[in-house]
C-alpha cells in the first residue's frame, strides 16, 4: 500500500487541495478528492489509485510504499506552534518624537520577550534622528530588527552607516526603476497595493505553517505603538492604552489580544482557501461572533474558482455568494458550480 | 486439500512478484518437495510446512520490500532536522526527528543524541524522557550522561540500569572480540613498522579481516548498541574497516561482498550511512581521483585550511550518490560541519570531514597542489 509521507500535509480548499512538503517547502495542487482522502487518513485509497495519480505522487516523492503492519511507523504529526514570546512582533511608529520618549518605549518593551521589532519611519523624519534611532536599536536590542522608511531616507542612511545588523528593510515612495534593485531577501518595497495578496507573496516554511494553523500570522501577538505612544492591536485600531501603562497583565486582556486568536479557519472565505496557511494577509479581520470573522476588503484570489485577479475567467468573490454584516460571506454553491464549469471546461 | 493448494501457489506468486522472499520460499518449498517425494503428500507435517511457508513468506516479504524507502525516508527526516538545528529551530528539528524515529526500532545514536539535546535546550521534559529512553538502549558509557548533564533527568534506578547495561556490553563476547581486534590493529601501527616493516601491518590487517569475516558467519553484524560508547565517538570496529578499505583488501572484500553487506546493514540501521561513504572514499581516493561521496570537505596543513572543491559535473554525481545513501548534499553537509564543529552539544558525522596533512615537504607540496 501507499502512504503519504509524514512530512507532507494535505489541505482542502473549496475547489482543490494542496499538499505541502515540509522537507523543501514546496507545494503541489491536487484534486479535492485526494486532499480529502489524505486528510482523513494518510493511506492512499486503492479506489482512487490510477497509473497517473500514483506516478504524480511517486514522482514528487510525496508517498512511500509500505506494508499494512508498517502503518504505525508513519505517524502523521501536525507541526506544533510553541509560543515562547510575549510578543511576536512589535511595531513602533517613529515621527521625530523626543528621543527620550523612544528611549522609554524601548526600555518598557525590553521587559517582554519579543521575537521581532519593526520601526516605521514617517516620511518627515530627519536623517540625523533616524541615524540616532538605528544606532540605538543596534546597541540595545538583540532581537530580529525590521525598519520601514522612505526610499530617499534609506539611501542617505546607507551612505552613512552599514545596515547589516538590520534583518529586513522595507522602503516606500520608491520609483519603478529602484524597485527592481530592492527585490532581494533582505530588502523590499511597499506601494499602494502592498496589503494585497498575489502569488509571489505566498510564503511557506515549517515555522510559518505551524503558526498559521492556529493563528493569523500577521496579527498573532502583535502590538502597534503609534507616534503618540498609544498602544493598538493594529495600525488602524483604537488605542488600548499608553505605552507607560503596558505591563504583563495586558497579555491576558481580551480586548488587547482579540486579534491574536483569530485563525484563518475563523475567517470567512479564507477558511475555504487552499492557500490559507501560506499567506500573510494584512487586512484586518472584523468580528461577526467569537468564532467568525470577515474582511471588508476583498482578497485578490478567489478560492471558489481558483483564479487570481487579472487571470482569465476571474470574477470577484462577491459574485460567488452574498455578504452580510451578520452572516459574513455565504457561498452560493449553484452559482459557483456554474462558474467553474464555464471557466474550467475543456 | 485440492482447494487449498491453488490458493497457496497464488499467494506465493503474488509474493514472488514483490521479489523479496525468493530464498526463503525455496528453502521451505524444497523441504515440502522432500516430504512430497516420500509419499507423505497429504500428511499433517506436509500441510504444516506449506502453511509455514506462507506465513514466513508473507511476514518476511511484507517486512522487507520497502526497506529502501524506509531507510531513505529516515535519513531525509534526519537531514532536515540537522539543518533546523543549524538554523536554531529546535522545535522544528524535534518534529522531523519524531517523523524519523518511528521508522526503525534502532534510530542512530547520533540522531537520538541530537534530538535529546534539542529537547533539553527547549526544556521539553516529555520529549527529553522519550529520547532518554531511546538512548538508554544504546548501552552508552554512564559518563556520557554526566558529561551532558543528563543525570538530573534520570532516577537512581534508571541510572543503575544504564550502568548495568554498559557493563554487560563491555563484557559481552562481541565487544571483547572487536576490542581485541582493535587492540591488535593499533599495537602493530608503530612508526617503525610503518617505515621499515609495512608487511607486518598488512599481515595483521589480513588476519584481523579474516577473523572478522569468520565472526560474521556465526554472529549478526554488530549494531550501535554493541559497538559505541559515546555518540561523538566512532564504532569500536570503525578503525578496522578504515584500515581494510585503505590497504590491500580490495579483492578479498569483493569476494566477500563487503560493500553490499555494509549497505544492507545501513538499511537495517546497524551502522550509520556516513561510515560506508567514508570507507568507500578512502578506497577510491578521498581527495585525489574521483571520490564517490565527497566525504572530505576540508584539508588542513599546519594552520592553513582549504575547502576541497569539485567540478560542477562531479558535484552533481557526488550529490546523486550521496542521496542514494541517504546523505545530505555536500553543500549542506559542509554548512553542518562548520556549525557542529563549534557546537558543544550537538554532533554531526564524527569522522572523515577533514584531512590533516602532516610531515615534511611532500605534505606541503600536496597541500599546495590542491585547488
Amino acid at each position: 500500500m501507499w502512504i503519504l509521507k509524514g512530512n507532507c500535509i494535505s489541505i482542502v480548499g473549496y475547489n482543490r487541495g494542496i499538499i505541502y512538503n515540509l522537507f523543501d517547502n514546496s507545494y503541489y495542487f491536487i484534486p479535492k478528492t485526494f486532499a480529502k482522502m489524505f486528510q482523513k487518513s494518510a493511506v492512499f485509497n486503492k479506489k482512487l489509485q490510477s497509473e497517473d495519480s500514483l506516478n504524480f505522487f511517486k514522482d514528487n516523492k510525496l508517498i512511500i510504499e509500505i506494508s499494512k503492519n508498517q502503518i504505525r511507523q508513519f505517524p502523521q504529526v501536525t507541526p506544533e506552534y510553541i509560543n515562547k514570546n510575549d510578543f511576536e512582533h512589535v511595531v513602533i511608529e517613529i515621527c521625530n518624537q523626543n528621543i527620550e520618549t523612544i528611549d522609554l518605549i524601548i526600555k518598557k518593551i525590553s521587559n517582554f520577550k519579543i521575537k521581532s521589532i519593526e520601526f516605521i519611519f514617517s516620511d518627515n523624519v530627519e536623517l540625523d534622528f533616524a541615524l540616532t534611532i538605528i544606532n540605538k536599536i543596534n546597541l540595545e536590542l538583540n532581537i530580529a530588527k525590521v525598519i520601514t522608511l522612505k526610499y530617499d531616507l534609506f539611501l542617505r542612511i546607507s551612505e552613512k552607516i552599514n545596515l547589516n545588523t538590520i534583518d529586513y528593510v522595507k522602503t516606500y515612495s520608491c520609483s519603478e526603476e529602484n524597485k527592481l534593485n530592492l527585490q532581494t531577501s533582505k530588502y523590499s518595497y511597499l506601494d499602494a497595493n502592498y496589503w494585497k495578496m498575489n502569488e509571489t507573496k505566498l510564503f511557506f516554511n515549517f515555522d510559518f505553517f505551524a503558526e498559521a494553523i492556529s493563528y493569523h500570522v500577521k496579527f498573532n501577538q502583535m502590538i502597534f505603538i503609534d507616534k503618540n505612544g498609544n498602544i493598538k492591536q493594529n495600525p488602524l485600531g483604537n488605542s488600548v492604552c499608553n505605552y507607560m501603562k503596558l505591563n504583563k497583565n495586558f497579555l491576558t486582556n481580551n480586548i488587547f489580544t482579540e486579534l491574536w486568536y483569530v485563525s484563518k479557519e475563523k475567517c470567512h472565505v479564507c477558511k475555504n482557501c487552499e492557500f490559507r496557511y501560506m499567506c500573510v494577509d494584512a487586512r484586518i479581520p472584523l468580528k461577526i461572533n467569537d468564532n467568525e470573522y470577515y474582511f471588508k476588503e476583498e482578497c485578490t484570489y478567489n478560492p471558489y474558482i481558483c483564479k487570481w485577479q487579472g487571470e482569465e475567467g476571474y470574477v470577484p468573490v462577491e459574485e460567488c455568494g452574498t455578504y452580510g454584516k451578520e452572516t459574513g460571506f455565504v457561498p452560493d454553491k449553484e452559482k459557483i458550480e456554474k462558474l467553474n464549469q464555464e471557466i474550467w471546461k475543456e | 486439500m485440492n482447494i487449498f493448494r491453488p490458493r497457496v501457489s497464488k499467494t506465493i506468486k503474488k509474493i514472488l512478484k514483490k521479489g523479496s522472499t525468493v530464498p526463503l520460499y525455496f528453502i521451505t518449498v524444497h523441504k515440502c518437495e522432500k516430504l512430497k517425494n516420500t509419499n507423505q503428500k497429504y500428511n499433517k507435517k506436509y500441510v504444516s510446512y506449506k502453511v509455514l511457508t506462507i506465513v514466513f513468506a508473507i511476514l518476511s516479504g511484507f517486512n522487507s520490500f520497502s526497506q529502501d524507502d524506509i531507510f531513505l525516508n529516515y535519513y531525509e527526516n534526519v537531514n532536515i532536522a540537522e539543518m533546523n538545528i543549524v538554523n536554531k529551530k529546535l522545535d522544528s528539528a524535534i518534529y522531523f526527528y519524531d517523523l524519523a524515529f518511528p521508522l526503525t526500532e534502532k534510530p542512530m545514536v547520533k540522531d537520538i543524541h541530537n534530538a535529546l539535546m534539542c529537547a533539553v535546550s527547549i526544556k521539553n521534559n516529555s520529549k527529553t524522557q522519550d529520547y532518554l529512553e531511546k538512548i538508554t538502549l544504546k548501552n552508552l558509557n554512564p559518563n556520557y550522561y554526566k558529561r551532558y548533564k543528563l543525570t538530573k533527568y534520570l532516577t537512581k534506578n534508571q541510572f543503575k540500569n544504564i550502568k548495568e547495561r554498559y557493563k554487560r556490553k563491555i563484557n559481552s563476547y562481541v565487544y571483547q572480540f572487536l576490542d581485541s581486534l582493535q587492540n591488535e590493529d593499533q599495537k602493530i601501527r608503530t612508526q617503525e613498522n610503518y617505515l621499515k616493516f609495512h608487511y607486518k601491518i598488512i599481515a595483521t590487517d589480513t588476519s584481523n579481516y579474516n577473523c572478522y569475516i569468520k565472526f560474521l558467519e556465526n554472529n549478526d553484524f554488530p549494531d550501535e548498541s554493541q559497538t559505541i560508547n559515546y555518540p561523538n565517538q566512532q564504532r569500536i570496529d570503525n578503525i578496522l574497516f578504515h584500515h581494510w578499505f585503505q590497504t590491500t583488501h580490495w579483492f578479498q572484500m569483493q569476494k566477500n561482498n563487503v560493500d553490499s553487506l555494509i549497505i544492507k546493514q545501513i538499511k537495517e540501521f546497524n551502522i550509520a550511512n556516513y561510515h560506508y561513504a567514508n570507507f568507500y572514499d578512502i578506497r577510491n581516493g578521498s581527495f585525489v581521483g574521483k571520490p564517490n561521496y565527497g566525504m572530505v570537505f576540508f584539508v588542513k596543513y599546519k594552520h592553513n585550511v582549504k575547502l576541497l572543491n569539485f567540478s560542477k559535473e562531479d558535484l552533481i554525481q557526488i550529490n546523486k550518490n550521496r542521496k542514494d545513501l541517504g546523505l545530505d548534499t555536500r553543500e549542506n553537509s559542509i554548512i553542518k560541519t562548520s556549525f557542529f564543529d563549534k557546537s558543544k552539544i550537538f554532533i554531526f558525522q564524527n569522522y572523515g570531514q577533514t584531512i590533516i596533512f602532516s610531515g615534511g615537504k611532500t605534505a606541503e607540496e600536496q597541500f599546495n597542489s590542491l585547488k
